[in-house]
This record gives structure tokens, sequence and C-alpha cells, in this order.
């Protein structure tokens, strides 16, 4: 059966062709545009889980960017019993040079500590520290950021494409242009120590503040639900436009080989014989379709990835979780785009090659 | 062998057959002749399990065709079909046609037959690359490749030159001397007469 499916396809090229890119093309864009967000999610979780136990952020409030707590919390959290550390983040983006858009990271003396120094050293007031990336492409001495001028004083790197694409301020010059104490603080607690209890004791500092388990606010963060969610509502329509697509050319594909299944059905196939003959020939051009798109896309990932004009905030990877889940949705897509004509095929009536005759 | 009680068969309005009864013994060649319209074909293609019919019944070897549970099996065992067109898969080569309808697959066995009916020498071209008469043979080799106990033929020679014609409707003369039950349609009266017995067909009834 294989290697008639394989005559088959090669007989009706030009269809196999169109089968083919309908389904690589649309594979290739739930690859992307899963990776692409899954990536988004991954680089800023990785940042906010790299330190601390205890996420504390501005109550009620939609996105981290707009989180502005007061740091003269800091001392009163250090006196809780099995806190070991608290620190400062403000998390921001403004014009930096010629960039129109760079992530801008104020932080405490202890969570700089935090980065890798490639070259120079941490910036003091009135200094900036550049991620490699961005240091790539701006190589001065002085840099403004908004309408300020810092000095570089180092450059630091990341694995994350967010950190390596950005920079860093001390928190209080940061502070001075997002206007804002701090975006969140970072809590380290001791081991075995009764993060509940903790909590709550933060909690009742102010009445303004949220507290979270760093999962448990990576998890809830909205706008990573939002970036996943509208990533998977466009992976679906890809796939479905895939579907129409097979499903449309695959009908076409049956009315011209029409005698081919009603001689089949004279033959003594069964209708389950002739589906599962049009599912074959399907199903290989989905392998080739899959892999393909699959070598498509790590290209594609890897060159935005590389691509200066993105300063490395596009880090796409298209893990084997990933692969599988896009690997079985397709091929539902591919099935059920098949099933229909397929079983359109398998009822074919085998009389209509006599009336043919007869007509002539 | 088959047994025809009353059939009726109409499309829409228009009635195609209208009480047909008749008995074909084993191993005889029969034709249906008659002019375009005269219900040769449906009376074929019921026969043949192909189609089922407004009324009436048919019983093929003692089975009543519409009780059978396998009807797929059923013709690939017991039943070889030739069409006016050969309906050959054209990316098929000729012994990849006939291997597709055997059952054993036995390739000295698909060889045998093409040699049998002059066309071993073809065996790995597609259809496209041979002639009409040739075929119209390869049809009749995937037609009788399982050994069938009744072989249909709807207008045979319908594509065919007259020594064509002649050369099939030999072969399946010979086939129906081996016990093989042969039952075609055609309108072509000089050829009938090779055939055992002639059924004319009128208005959808037995002349």
């Amino acid at each position: 059966m294989l290697y008639h499916a394989l005559k088959a396809l090669r007989a009706n090229f030009t269809r196999t062709v169109l089968i083919f890119l309908s389904l690589s093309v649309s594979i290739t864009a739930v690859f992307l545009i899963t990776a692409i967000a899954h990536g988004i999610v991954d680089s800023y979780s990785t940042i906010l889980k790299s330190d601390g136990d205890l996420i504390i952020t501005q109550a009620k409030i939609s996105d981290t960017f707009f989180s502005n707590v007061d740091t003269a919390l800091i001392p009163k959290i250090k006196k809780i019993k099995g806190v070991q550390s608290v620190e400062a983040m403000i998390v921001g983006a403004s014009p930096v040079e010629a960039l129109p858009i760079v992530a801008v990271y104020g932080l405490s003396k202890g969570k700089m500590k935090s980065y890798k120094i490639v070259a120079g050293e941490y910036p003091k007031d009135g200094e900036v520290m550049l991620g490699k990336t961005i240091a790539s492409r701006v190589q001065k001495r002085y840099i403004s950021i908004g309408d300020k001028e810092y000095r570089v004083s180092g450059v630091y790197e990341s694995d994350t494409g967010f950190e390596s694409g950005g920079v860093i301020l001390t928190l209080k010059d940061a502070g001075e242009l997002f206007n804002k104490k701090s975006s969140m603080l970072f809590v380290n607690v001791a081991k075995n120590s009764d993060i509940d209890k903790i909590i709550q004791k933060i909690k009742s500092l102010s009445k303004s503040i949220d507290v979270k388990t760093t999962d448990s606010f990576v998890k809830n963060y909205n706008q990573f639900k939002i970036i996943t969610t509208s990533a998977d509502a466009i992976s679906l329509i890809a796939l479905l436009m895939g579907l129409i697509s097979i499903a449309s050319i695959m009908s076409v594909t049956i009315l011209e080989r029409k005698y081919e299944f009603g001689i089949l059905r004279t033959l003594g196939f069964s209708r389950m014989a002739i589906t599962l003959r049009i599912l074959v020939e399907t199903l290989i051009i989905w392998i080739v379709g899959f892999f393909t798109a699959l070598g498509v896309s790590v290209g594609i990932l890897w060159i935005l990835k590389k691509a200066p004009q993105l300063q490395g905030y596009i880090d796409g990877v298209i893990t084997l979780p990933l692969a599988l889940e896009v690997a079985v949705a397709s091929l539902l897509m591919t099935i059920l785009g098949a099933l229909i004509p397929a079983i359109k095929a398998s009822g074919i009536d085998p009389v209509e090659l006599i009336n043919r005759g007869s007509r002539a | 062998m088959i047994k025809a009680k009353n059939i009726i068969h109409h499309y829409g309005q228009d009635i195609a057959l209208d009480g047909v009864s008749l008995y074909i013994n084993r191993g005889e060649f029969v034709s249906l002749v008659g002019e375009s319209g005269s219900g040769k074909s449906t009376l074929l293609s019921i026969l043949s399990t192909l189609l089922k019919p407004s009324g009436g019944e048919v019983v093929i070897d003692g089975k009543k065709i519409d009780e059978i549970s396998n009807i797929d099996r059923f013709r690939k065992e017991y039943i070889g079909f030739v069409f006016q067109f050969h309906y050959l898969i054209p990316y098929l080569s000729i012994y990849e046609n006939v291997q597709l309808a055997s059952i054993s697959k036995n390739k000295d066995e698909i060889f045998l037959l093409l040699e049998r009916l002059g066309i071993a020498d073809i065996a790995n071209k597609s259809a496209d690359a041979i002639s009409g008469g040739q075929r119209q043979r390869a049809s009749i080799a995937r037609a009788v490749i399982n050994r069938p106990k009744i072989l249909f033929a709807d207008e045979p020679t319908g594509n065919l030159d007259m020594k064509n014609s002649q050369k099939v409707f030999e072969m399946l003369r010979e086939f129906g001397n081996e016990g093989m039950t042969i039952v075609t349609a055609t309108h072509d009266k000089e050829l009938a007469k090779i055939s055992d017995r002639v059924i004319s067909l009128k208005d959808g009834q037995i002349e």
C-alpha cells in the first residue's frame, strides 16, 4: 500500500506539492507563533525566578510595568523571622540612543551582583551597564537613556534575550527615570521556613502590596496568560486554514481520481480500505511536511535570535514537548482534512463506470 | 448459477427494467444485446451486485445477494468485471494493476496470465504507453486473476476495432470453456454469436 501511495503522490505531483505547502506553511506558522510566545514568557519568567522565593508587587495592577512598591518596606520585611534578604527591581522600557525601545532594569546592589560582568564594573549612580547584545550595537562611553546621559561602566552577559538586549541602572537612577521606588521586591527566605506565615506578615505591613510565591506569581501573571492564549488562538486559526486547504485540495484530487476509486470498489476493495489508502497518501505528505516545517522553523528562530535589529528579544525555542504538541495537533488536522474527501471517495458508486460507458 | 426473478429498476420516473427474470447456468456464456437504453447495462450492474434493484431478487450460487453480509469480499472472490473503458490505474504498471486485484499476489501466476493474454512483454509499461487492444486485455487480466466464478463485461469491445473486438470475445470464450460463467452486454449482434446464448432486451424487458 505504501508503494502504491508513493506512486499515486508522484503521479498527482501538483496536488501533492499544494498539500505539502499547505501543511508545512501552517505547521511552520504554529511553531513560530508558539515558540516565540513561549520564548517571551520563559525569558521573563527566568528573570523573575532567578532570585527570590517571594515576589512583592503593587496590589491590583494589571502589569509589573505599572507596579510601584515603596522601598521603605525593605527594612521592615528584613525584620520578619525567616527572611534572609530583600532586593528591589524596577522594570521599564525606554529609548536608548537611536534604538526606539530597550528594556531598562533598575537594581538594588544585591540583585545586581547576580549578573555576570564580562567587561568593566557594576554601575554606580550616573552610570549604566549594558547587556552584551546591546553593547555590540552601541559602542560609546556615554549613552542617553530617555533625556538623560549615563557613563557606560561595563558589560554583562545573560542567556536571556530580554536581559542581554537591555541595560542596568542603579535603583536610584531607574527610580528617577520611571518616577517610582521599585516595580517589585524579591524576598529570599531561610530553608524550612513557614512561607505562608511570612506572606501573611509581609501583607500585614501594607494594604497596597500583593505577595506571592515566585512560582504562583509566574503561573498567574496576566500578561503571560494573554500572550499564551493569543498564541494558542492564532495557532488554532493557522491549523484551521491548513485543514481547509487540505480538505479542498483533496476534494478536487478525489474528483479527478473518481474512476480509480470506482474500479477499486468493483475489485472488491471495501470502503474502509479505500479510505485508508487515501489517508496513507496524506500521512506521507504530513511526515515530510512536519519535518520540513520543523527545520524551517528552527532556521527562522535562529535568524530572529541573531538579527541585530531585534536585540535578541525574540528568543523562541522549539522544545520536545512543543514539537510533540504541534505534531499531534497537525496530525489531527491532516487526518480531519483528508477524512471527509476520503470517505466521499470510498462511497463512489462503481455503477458510474458503467453509466459512463452507456453514455459514450 | 445466476437467478434473477422479476427484476424492476427505475431511475426516478424512468423505468429501466420492467420485470426481468432469467437463469444463467454455471459455465454458460451469455450475451445481453439491445439498443442503447434497452436496459442491458442496468441489468448487468444488478446481476454483478454493483446496483441494488428497485424490486425483485437476484440469487448467485444459491446466495441471495441482498443477504450477503460482506459484499466486498464476495465481489472479490466471485466476480470479475470488464468495462467499456479499461480503467487501468494510470500511475501503476500493467503488472501492478493486475497485482492490485490479485488475492494471492503470486508473481508467477500473474505473469502466466499476462503471457496467456499476450501482454507479458509490456508488463512494466503504464496504461498510457500501450495500445487500446492491449489495455483491454490488461483489464481482462485484472478481472480474471482471482479465477472468479462469473465474469461480467459491459461493452468490452466498445472502443476497439473489429480485429481486437474479435480477439477479446475469443478470450472470453476461452475463459468460458474453462468453466467461468460469462455475462456480457453488447450492441454488436455479430460478436454476440460467439456466446452460448443471446438474450435480447427492449424497453427494459426480455424480447
